[in-house]
C-alpha cells in the first residue's frame, strides 16, 4: 500500500526485465509490460466484472483450494487494485464471444485489443527481489502429497488458517471437511535433503518457526484439537526471540514434539487418516501415530525463472540456482556485477526480519548511483480559500457504479443530506473518484462557498488522500473534508439488507456532517533537518553503515569507545562461509572508512545527546556537533560462563571466541598455545537457551563451531561437538554442518536435564561423561580442551548508557527494542535513531553488514530532505488547562510531551510536533483536557454520537 | 437569551459597589489575570451576560463564596454565576471538563429513572447496614471515586464510605443504604443544569419517602449542602434532617471511646461545609476530643480558608493546580504531617495535585485523610 | 438488576428490538479490517455505527459513557492485536482505560456485555464480520439499554 502510494515509486506489475545495456550508474533497461486488458487508469476495483464473468477456475492464491473468475484481482489487498483477465481461461478466446465483463464495466475498462509493449528505462542500479518457490511435496512419494487428501503444504495450511481464506479460518480436511482431533506437522520437506529428488541441501530456515507458529494458530483457531505432533531433526529456532516463542509453546499440552524424520505416510482408507511412521530417535523405538491430517512444512527452492533473469543481468547463479552473491565484500547484498544488488530469498533463504534489512540494505547500495539525482519538492502556492463563517457543508454522494448505488437508495440518501444541518448542496456522482467528479466537487465548492466538504463513498484508508489534494488545489485546506464510508463497510457488506443499509448510510452520513461541521483547519509547518548521521560503534555493521552514507555524499561521526575502528572482527581468524581472512576483511573495511571522508573518532563516548530527528545536538568526549540521525551499532558483549562445564577452574576449558585467539596454523599444522591436540569437545548452548541465564539463542554459535571444528578435523584431530540442537541457519551453513561430519567431526546430543559432565583435576579438565541418547551409554571422551559456545548477551554497559540517553527502550532479552520485530528490524521506537547489527540482538557478520547498510537507508530517507513537513493532526496543549502533572510524559512512547518550565516558574506540558504521531492517547490521557487530538478532537468525536444518538 | 433583571436582583447583583475586593480576593484571579469576578458581573449588569455566555472562564469560578464572604453589600456572587450557566449552557456553551467528562456523563445518567444500578458491593461483612432504619448514609459519588480514582491514588475512595458506617455503628445506628440512590445534583446544580438537578432531586426524594428514615447523613460536604439546602429548606420539607457526620459526631462526641492517636494534623475546611453551611466548629470539635490529635490551624482558615482549587470536575487546570500546591504548602508548614478534610472530592482534587512529578514535589508532600477515616481508626474497640 | 425487568417489557411488546451500536475502530487495523470485510463480500450485521480514532488508546471511558448516556444498547472498541499495534503500545493503554471503564458502567448497574473490547487486525476481515455479529446477537438479547428512550421497534 505504502509503495503504491509514493510519489517516487512507480509500480510495475505484470512486466518482466528483458534487457539490460549499460554500466552501473547509467543502465538501460528494456521493461516488457504484459497485456493486462483492463486499464491501470480506469479500472476502479468495484468488482462488477467479477460479478459478470462465467469462468471459474482454482484460485492460484488460494493453492487452489478456493476458485476465482477469468477476470479478477490476485489477492484481496493486491496494489494495484486493477483486475486482471486470465486469456488462457477467458471466453473471448473461444469462437463465441462473451463480453461479459465489457458489458458490465461501467468505466470502459477492459480492452481486448490490450498488447505487450516495452519500456525502455534509464536506471542507476538494479536491486533483484524476486523471492523463492516452495518445494513441490509431490516429489516425496513416500509422504503421499497430492495423493491422499489430508496431506497439505504449510502453504495451504496457511491460506486455511487465515480468516480470509478458503475456509473462512477453519480448519477443516480436504476428506470431509471435518475439523480432525489431531494434526501432525513433518518438518525438513525438501531441506536438508540429497540435493535431487529429496529436495535441497541446505536448510530454509523458516519452517521450524513457521510450523511453532502454526501450531499455537491451530489451538487457537480449533480448540477442540486434541494433539498436534511435531516431527523434526533439529528445531531451529534461531532468530531473535525465535527460541522464548518456540519455549512457550512448549507448555501447550497438546503439543508433542517427536524428534525423527518419518520415513512414509500410509492413508488408512476408510477414514482417510493418516498413519506415520517414524522411529522416535530418542528411544529408538519404531512408532506409527495416527494423524487427521499431515501437514508438511515445505522448504524453499530457487525460483524456476532465475535462470532467466540471471542471464539478462549478467550474473551468476549459485549450485543451489539462487543469485550468487560476491562474497568477497563479506556482504550478502552484493551480485558480481556492480550496480547490482540483490536481497531476501533471491540469493538464499531468509526469515522475513532479515529480508525487511536486507531489502533496505540493497536499498542503500543502489541509492549511491541515484543520490545525485534526488527529486527536490517545488512547494505550491495557492491563494487559500475565505472560509469564515458558519459551517457551509457540500454532501457529495458517489454511486461508484452499481457498487453503492445498487444497493443504497440514493435518492432518498439525497434528500436527507439536505436536511441535515449546515447542509448547502448535496449532489450524486457515478465514480466521485475520477477525474471528471473531483472537477464537479471543485467547481461546487467555489460555486457555492463550501467550507466544510463531505463525501460519502468508499473508504478513507485508500481515497481520502484523492480527495484532499482536490480540495487542497482550489485552496480548501484539506482537514476540512470528512469521507463517510459507505461502501466497503456499508453497500458491500449489507447487500442483501437494501433498507437497513440505507438507514445505516444515512446515520454514518448524518455522523460524518456533524463531525465536518466541527472541523478545523489545520495547517502543515516545516522544521529544517540536519544532513549529517551519527553511527555510534566502529564494528563492521557501524563501518558499513558509516560507508553506505558516505558514498551518498553524507557527512558521518563514526564513533568508537575502543582505541581502533573493527570491533569484534579483530578477534576472529577466519570467516565462515567463505573462509575469509577476518583480518583482512577487517583491514579492508578499516582502510576503506580511513579513506573516505568520514569522520572516525576513535576513543570517544557519547556525553549527551539532546533534540529530535532531524536535529540531534550531540556531546561527545571529544567535542560537540549536530546531526540528523543516530544509527547504533554498539554491538553486543559475549557471555563469560560462570563456572559451567568447569570454566575458570580447568585451564583447558575455553570458549570459541578463546580458541579463535589461541589457535595458530603453522607450517600445515594447526596448534592451540603450541601444543597439538589429539582430542577437542565443543559444548553448545553455554549460557544460551537458559531461562536464568539468556533464554535466547544466539543463532551464530552453531556456525563459529562448526567453522572451528572443521579447521581442526582437517588437521586430523578428533572433534566431538555436543549440542542440543544444531541450528545451522544461514547462508551455507547447513552444507558446512553436513561437510563437517563428512570430514569425521562426531555429534552428539545432550538435552537439559542430563548435561556433559566433566571430571578434571589439578586444574585439567580430563574427562567429559555424556549419555549417548541412541544406544543409551554413557560415552566417556578424553579432551585435550573443551570449547564452550558462549552465547551473546548486550553490552550492558554502553546499552543502558544509551537507553537512558536516547530514551530508547530495551526488550525483554536486554537488546534494543525494535520498531517491529519484522517490518522494523533497524528502527527504534525514537523517531530518528536507528539499530544495527548486535546490539538489536545476536547476528552473525553477514546479517550485520546488511543491517548497516539497511540503517544506513533509513537513515538517508530522512536526512535526504531539506526540511521535515510535520503533520498538523497532531495532539497540541492548551496551556491555561494544563496542571504540569506529567501524565502524558509517561504514556507517550514517541517522547513527544515534556514539561518546560516557564520563567515565572510554572510547569506544563509542550508536545513535539516532530516527534508526536497524532494517536491521541495522550489526549485521552490528560486529565484536565488541556491536551487536544487535533482532527480527533473530543468535541468532533462527541459530535458523531450526539448526531447519531441524540439527534 | 439575556440575564432577566429579576435574576440580577434575587442575587442582589445590581448593588454591587464596584468596589473590587472580590478579584482581590478570589484565588482564581490570583493566578489567572484575565479572570475578574468585577468585571463578570458588570457583563451581567449593563450587557445582560454578553461575552460572559461564551467566554470558558465563566466555567472556572469555584463558587467557593470567599467574595461574598468580603463583599460589602452582599452579592450573593455563587448564585449568581450559576444564573449565568444556566443560558450559557442552554446554548451549547460548556466549559472544558476534567477526565473526558466521564463523571458529570455518570451524574447524568442517574436522571433516568430506569437505571438500577449496582453500587452497593462495598458493604462488607465488618459494617452493619439495615434495609429499613430511621437513619439513611446518604452514599454519594464514592462507589464511583472508587472504581475511577483507587487505582490511580494510593488511596480508596471508599474507605470513607466504610469508615461512615463504622462510626455510625459505633453510636449503635445499623443505617439504611439506598441501593438505587442517585447523585445529589450538587455538580450539576451549580454547572446551571437545572432541569437534570430536578430530575435527580425527585428520584432522590421519592425513595427517601419509601426509606421512612427521619435523619439522612452523609461524609460528603457537597452532599451536606445541597440536601440541607436545596432539597430540605428549599422545598420546606419538615419530616426530613440531614446531618453532616461531622456534625453527628460532635453532637454526640460523649458517646465516643477513643484511642491516643499521637498525630498532628491541619484541617481544611471544605467550602460546602465552611461558608456555605458555616460549619466550622463540629469536625474540629470531633477531632480534639481524640487524645493526642495536635490541631494546628492553617494560616488560611475558617471563613477565610482557600479553596481545593476545583469543583465541578471542570476547568480544572494551570490555575487550579497553583491553588492546590498553595495550598497544600501552607498545609505542611503548619508543621502538621497529615491534612484532614471533611470532603472527599477536596482529598481527591489534592491527591491528584501531588501525583504530578514538578519541582514543588516536596513541598506539597503531606499525607491526606478523611474526617471519617481520622474518627474511626481512633474510636477504641 | 433492572435490565431483566426491561428486557421481559420489550418481550411482551413482541416488536422487534433493533440496537444502537457504537463500534470505535482503530485507524490502523479494526478500520481496515473492517474494509477487508466489504472488499471480500463479507455479509454481516447493519446494526452498528463505526466512529474512526487513529488509536484504540484514544477511547476514554469518557466516550463510552457518553455513548451509553445518549442511550447506546452497545459499545465496541476494537484496536490492533497485542504486538501489532501502529503506535507500539497504544492497545495496550485501551485496555487499561477499558478496565476502568467496566467498573463504572458495572456499578452503574449495565449489564458488562453492553461493552466489549476486541481485536481485529487489517487482513481479519472475517473476524470483523465475526465479532459484529456476535455483539449485535449479544446486545439484541440483552434488550435495549434502560438509557434507550426511543428505540426503534
Amino acid at each position: 500500500m505504502d509503495a503504491g502510494r509514493h510519489p517516487n515509486i512507480d509500480v510495475l506489475t505484470n512486466s518482466e526485465l528483458v534487457k539490460l545495456e549499460g554500466n552501473a550508474g547509467s543502465f538501460r533497461a528494456t521493461v516488457r509490460r504484459h497485456p493486462r486488458y483492463v486499464s491501470e487508469d480506469l479500472c476502479t476495483g468495484c468488482g462488477q466484472c467479477y460479478d459478470n464473468c462465467p469462468v471459474i477456475v482454482p484460485n492460484e492464491f488460494e493453492v487452489g483450494m478456493g476458485a476465482r473468475k477469468a477476470i479478477y484481482s490476485p489477492f484481496p489487498q493486491a496494489v494495484p487494485n486493477t483486475y486482471i483477465i486470465d486469456r488462457e481461461n477467458c471466453l473471448n478466446d473461444d469462437f463465441l464471444v462473451c463480453n461479459n465483463c465489457l458489458k458490465s464495466c461501467d468505466r470502459n475498462a477492459i480492452d481486448f485489443d490490450d498488447t505487450a509493449c516495452d519500456l525502455e528505462l534509464d536506471i542507476g542500479s538494479v536491486v533483484v527481489a524476486t523471492g523463492f518457490d516452495v518445494y513441490d511435496a509431490s516429489h516425496l512419494s513416500s509422504y503421499g502429497y497430492r495423493l491422499y487428501q489430508n496431506v497439505l503444504s504449510n502453504m495451504e495450511l496457511e491460506r486455511i488458517l487465515n480468516a480470509t481464506g478458503p475456509t473462512r479460518g477453519h480448519i477443516v480436511r480436504p476428506s470431509d471437511k471435518k475439523i480432525p482431533k489431531n494434526i501432525a506437522f513433518i518438518q525438513c520437506v525438501g531441506s536438508r535433503g540429497d540435493g535431487r529428488e529429496s529436495g535441497c541441501q541446505y536448510c530454509s530456515r523458516f519452517c521450524c518457526m513457521n510450523a511453532v507458529k502454526d501450531c499455537k494458530l491451530v489451538k487457537l483457531h480449533e480448540p477442540g484439537i486434541e494433539k498436534i505432533m511435531m516431527f523434526y531433526i533439529d528445531l531451529r529456532a534461531a532468530g531473535r526471540g525465535f527460541e522464548e516463542f518456540y519455549q512457550s509453546s512448549l507448555d501447550m499440552p497438546e503439543l508433542e514434539m517427536i524428534r525423527g524424520r518419518p520415513s512414509k505416510i500410509l492413508e488408512d482408507r476408510e477414514t482417510k487418516d493418516l498413519i506415520i511412521v517414524s522411529e522416535d530417535v530418542e528411544t529408538g523405538k519404531i512408532r506409527k501415530a495416527r494423524a487427521g491430517m499431515v501437514v508438511l512444512s515445505t522448504g524453499a527452492v530457487a525460483s524456476e525463472s532465475n535462470r532467466k533473469l540471471a542471464d539478462v543481468l549478467g550474473i551468476d547463479l549459485d549450485v543451489n540456482n539462487f543469485f550468487e552473491i560476491d562474497t568477497k565484500y563479506g556482504s550478502p547484498l552484493h551480485t558480481c556485477r556492480e550496480g547490482i544488488y540483490v536481497c531476501g530469498c533471491a540469493a538464499g533463504v531468509n526469515d522475513i526480519s532479515d529480508s525487511v534489512a536486507q531489502g533496505s540494505g540493497a536499498a542503500a547500495e543502489a541509492e549511491k548511483y541515484v543520490a545525485k539525482h534526488r527529486i527536490k519538492e517545488e512547494p505550491r502556492k495557492i491563494e487559500p480559500l475565505d472560509i469564515t463563517g458558519p459551517p457551509r457543508v457540500g454532501v457529495f454522494l458517489c454511486h461508484c457504479g452499481i457498487n453503492i448505488a445498487g444497493v443504497l437508495g440514493m435518492d432518498e440518501l439525497h434528500e436527507y443530506a439536505k436536511t441535515l444541518p449546515d447542509v448547502v448542496h448535496v449532489e450524486n456522482n457515478t465514480f466521485l473518484c475520477s477525474d471528471e467528479g473531483q472537477r464537479m466537487i471543485q467547481d461546487r465548492i467555489i460555486e457555492h462557498k463550501l467550507n466544510r466538504v463531505v463525501a460519502a463513498a468508499c473508504t478513507p484508508r485508500t481515497h481520502e488522500p484523492i480527495f484532499r489534494e482536490s480540495c487542497e488545489l482550489i485552496g480548501l485546506n484539506k482537514y476540512l473534508f470528512e469521507m463517510v464510508n459507505v461502501r466497503d463497510q456499508c453497500s458491500w457488506v449489507h447487500t442483501d439488507f437494501p433498507e437497513e443499509a440505507t438507514q445505516k448510510a444515512k446515520d454514518l452520513l448524518k455522523m460524518g456532517v456533524a463531525r465536518a461541521r466541527h472541523l478545523q483547519p489545520l495547517h502543515q509547518s516545516t522544521i529544517p533537518i540536519n544532513q549529517s548521521v551519527l553511527v555510534i560503534g566502529g564494528g563492521v555493521a557501524g563501518m558499513c553503515a558509516a560507508l553506505e552514507l558516505d558514498a551518498q555524499g553524507i557527512k558521518v561521526y563514526l564513533l568508537e569507545k575502543t582505541g581502533h575502528l573493527g570491533g569484534r572482527l579483530n578477534e576472529l581468524t577466519k570467516v565462515y562461509p567463505a573462509n575469509l581472512s577476518a583480518f583482512e576483511l577487517a583491514r579492508a573495511i578499516v582502510e576503506k572508512v580511513k579513506t573516505s571522508r568520514i569522520e572516525a573518532m576513535p576513543s570517544t563516548e557519547v556525553n549527551s545527546i539532546s533534540g529530535f530527528v532531524g536535529n540531534f545536538d550531540v556531546s561527545t568526549t571529544n567535542g560537540s556537533f549536530k546531526v540528523g540521525t543516530i544509527i547504533l551499532a554498539i554491538g553486543s558483549d559475549v557471555y563469560k560462563p560462570n563456572g559451567e562445564f568447569g570454566y575458570g577452574k580447568y585451564a583447558n576449558v575455553v570458549t570459541n571466541q578463546e580458541l579463535e585467539s589461541i589457535m595458530h596454523d603453522s607450517e600445515g599444522k594447526i596448534s592451540i598455545k603450541g601444543k597439538e591436540p589429539k582430542t577437542v569437545v565443543f559444548i553448545q548452548c553455554v549460557g544460551s537457551r537458559n531461562p536464568e541465564k539468556n533464554p535466547g539463542c544466539s543463532r551464530f554459535c552453531c556456525p563459529t563451531t562448526i567453522k572451528q571444528a572443521i579447521r581442526l578435523r582437517e588437521n586430523g584431530i578428533n572433534v566431538v561437538v555436543l549440542h542440543r540442537d544444531m541450528r545451522t541457519v544461514g547462508a551455507l551453513a547447513e552444507e558446512q554442518y553436513r561437510h563437517a561430519r563428512a570430514l569425521g567431526v562426531k555429534f552428539l546430543r545432550y538435552t537439559p536435564e542430563r548435561q556433559p559432565k566433566i571430571i578434571g583435576e589439578n586444574s585439567k579438565a580430563e574427562k567429559v561423561d555424556i549419555l549417548e541418547l541412541a544406544l543409551n551409554q554413557t560415552l566417556e571422551i578424553d579432551p585435550d580442551y573443551i570449547v564452550l559456545a558462549a552465547g551473546m548477551i548486550p553490552d550492558e554497559e554502553s546499552t543502558s548508557k544509551l537507553q537512558n540517553i536516547l530514551k530508547v527502550p530495551r526488550a525483554a532479552d536486554g537488546f534494543f527494542m525494535q520498531r517491529h520485530a519484522k517490518l522494523g528490524p533497524v528502527e527504534t521506537t525514537t523517531e530518528g535513531v536507528f539499530v544495527a547489527g548486535c546490539a538489536a540482538g545476536p547476528k552473525d557478520i553477514s546479517d550485520s553488514i546488511a543491517q548497516g547498510a539497511a540503517a544506513a537507508s533509513r537513515a538517508v530517507s530522512i536526512i535526504s530532505r531539506d526540511t521535515i513537513a510535520l503533520d498538523p493532526a497532531v495532539c497540541v496543549v492548551d496551556k491555561s488547562l494544563c496542571r504540569g502533572c506529567g501524565q502524558c510524559v509517561d504514556i507517550c512512547d514517541y517522547h513527544a510531551p515534556a514539561i518546560e518550565i516557564s520563567s515565572s516558574g510554572i510547569e506544563t506540558a509542550k508536545i513535539n510536533p516532530a516527534l508526536c504521531k497524532g494517536c491521541g492517547t495522550c489526549a485521552s490521557w490528560c486529565p484536565t483536557g488541556a491536551i487536544a487530538s487535533m482532527h480527533f478532537t473530543d468535541k468532533q468525536i462527541n459530535s458523531m454520537m450526539d448526531a447519531l444518538l441524540a439527534g | 437569551m439575556e440575564m432577566a433583571v429579576t435574576e440580577l436582583k434575587k442575587n442582589k447583583a445590581l448593588l454591587c459597589l464596584e468596589c473590587g475586593k472580590c478579584t482581590a480576593v478570589c484565588p482564581i484571579s490570583a493566578y489567572d489575570r484575565e479572570f475578574s469576578p468585577r468585571r463578570m458581573l458588570a457583563e451581567g449588569i449593563f450587557y445582560g451576560g454578553g461575552d460572559l455566555i461564551s467566554d470558558k472562564r465563566l466555567w472556572s469560578c469555584l463558587t467557593c463564596l470567599l467574595c461574598s464572604e468580603r463583599c460589602p453589600v452582599d452579592v450573593r456572587y455563587s448564585e449568581y454565576m450559576k444564573g449565568v450557566r444556566e443560558i450559557a449552557q442552554k446554548q451549547g456553551n460548556w466549559g472544558e471538563p476534567s477526565h473526558g467528562s466521564a463523571l458529570l456523563h455518570i451524574m447524568e445518567m442517574m436522571t433516568a429513572p430506569k437505571l438500577n444500578q449496582n453500587r452497593t458491593g462495598w458493604i462488607n461483612g465488618n459494617i452493619k447496614t439495615a434495609e429499613k432504619s430511621d437513619v439513611l448514609f446518604f452514599t454519594g459519588c464514592l462507589p464511583y471515586y472508587e472504581d475511577f480514582f483507587a487505582k490511580d491514588f494510593d488511596f480508596h475512595p471508599i474507605s470513607i464510605a466504610v469508615d461512615t458506617v463504622r462510626i455510625l455503628n459505633h453510636l449503635k445506628i445499623k443505617p439504611a443504604v439506598l441501593p438505587n440512590e442517585r447523585c445529589c445534583g450538587h455538580d450539576l446544580y451549580w454547572l446551571g443544569k437545572i432541569d437534570e438537578f430536578n430530575k435527580l432531586r425527585e428520584l432522590n426524594l421519592k425513595e427517601f419517602e419509601r426509606s421512612e428514615a427521619k435523619t439522612i447523613v452523609t461524609a460528603c460536604a457537597e452532599c451536606a449542602y445541597t440536601l440541607k439546602e436545596l432539597y430540605v429548606k428549599k422545598l420546606g420539607l419538615n419530616s426530613i434532617e440531614v446531618k453532616h457526620i461531622s456534625e453527628l459526631v460532635a453532637e454526640n462526641i460523649d458517646r465516643f471511646k477513643f484511642k491516643d492517636q499521637n498525630l498532628k494534623i491541619t484541617y481544611q475546611d471544605p467550602c460546602r461545609l465552611g461558608r456555605h453551611l458555616n460549619i466550622y466548629d463540629s469536625p474540629r470539635d470531633a477531632m480534639k476530643a481524640v487524645p493526642g490529635m495536635d490541631l494546628n490551624e492553617m494560616p488560611h482558615n475558617k471563613r477565610g480558608s482557600i479553596c481545593c482549587g476545583t469543583t465541578n470536575w471542570m476547568n480544572c487546570g494551570a490555575s487550579s493546580s497553583r491553588i492546590q500546591k498553595a495550598r497544600l504548602t501552607e498545609a505542611k508548614n503548619t508543621g502538621a504531617d497529615t491534612l484532614v478534610t471533611a470532603c472527599p472530592k477536596c482529598q481527591i482534587h489534592f491527591r491528584c495535585s501531588q501525583c504530578g512529578k514538578g519541582k514543588d514535589k516536596e513541598k506539597t508532600d503531606i499525607k491526606l485523610k478523611d474526617f471519617t477515616n481520622i474518627i474511626a481508626s481512633a474510636i477504641d474497640g | 438488576m433492572a435490565e431483566k425487568s426491561v428486557k421481559t417489557k420489550t418481550k411482551k411488546t413482541g416488536k422487534k428490538f433493533i440496537p444502537d451500536i457504537v463500534a470505535f475502530a482503530c485507524n490502523w487495523c479494526s478500520y481496515a479490517g473492517a474494509d477487508t470485510a466489504g472488499v471480500n463480500r463479507m455479509q454481516y450485521s447493519p446494526n452498528f455505527r463505526v466512529i474512526r480514532t487513529m488509536c484504540s488508546g484514544r477511547v476514554t471511558p469518557g466516550f463510552v459513557l457518553r455513548a451509553l448516556k445518549l442511550g447506546a444498547d452497545g459499545v465496541l472498541v476494537s484496536g490492533c492485536h497485542f504486538g501489532d499495534c501502529h503506535y507500539i503500545f497504544g492497545n495496550y493503554k485501551a485496555v487499561e482505560q477499558f478496565e476502568k471503564t467496566k467498573k463504572l458502567v458495572k456499578t452503574l448497574g449495565f449489564d458488562e456485555r453492553r461493552i466489549r473490547l476486541e481485536w481485529v487486525s487489517a487482513a481479519e476481515g472475517n473476524r470483523w464480520a465475526e465479532v459484529i455479529d456476535e455483539f449485535v446477537a449479544q446486545i439484541t438479547e440483552l434488550g435495549p439499554s434502560p438509557l434507550n428512550n426511543n428505540h426503534k421497534s
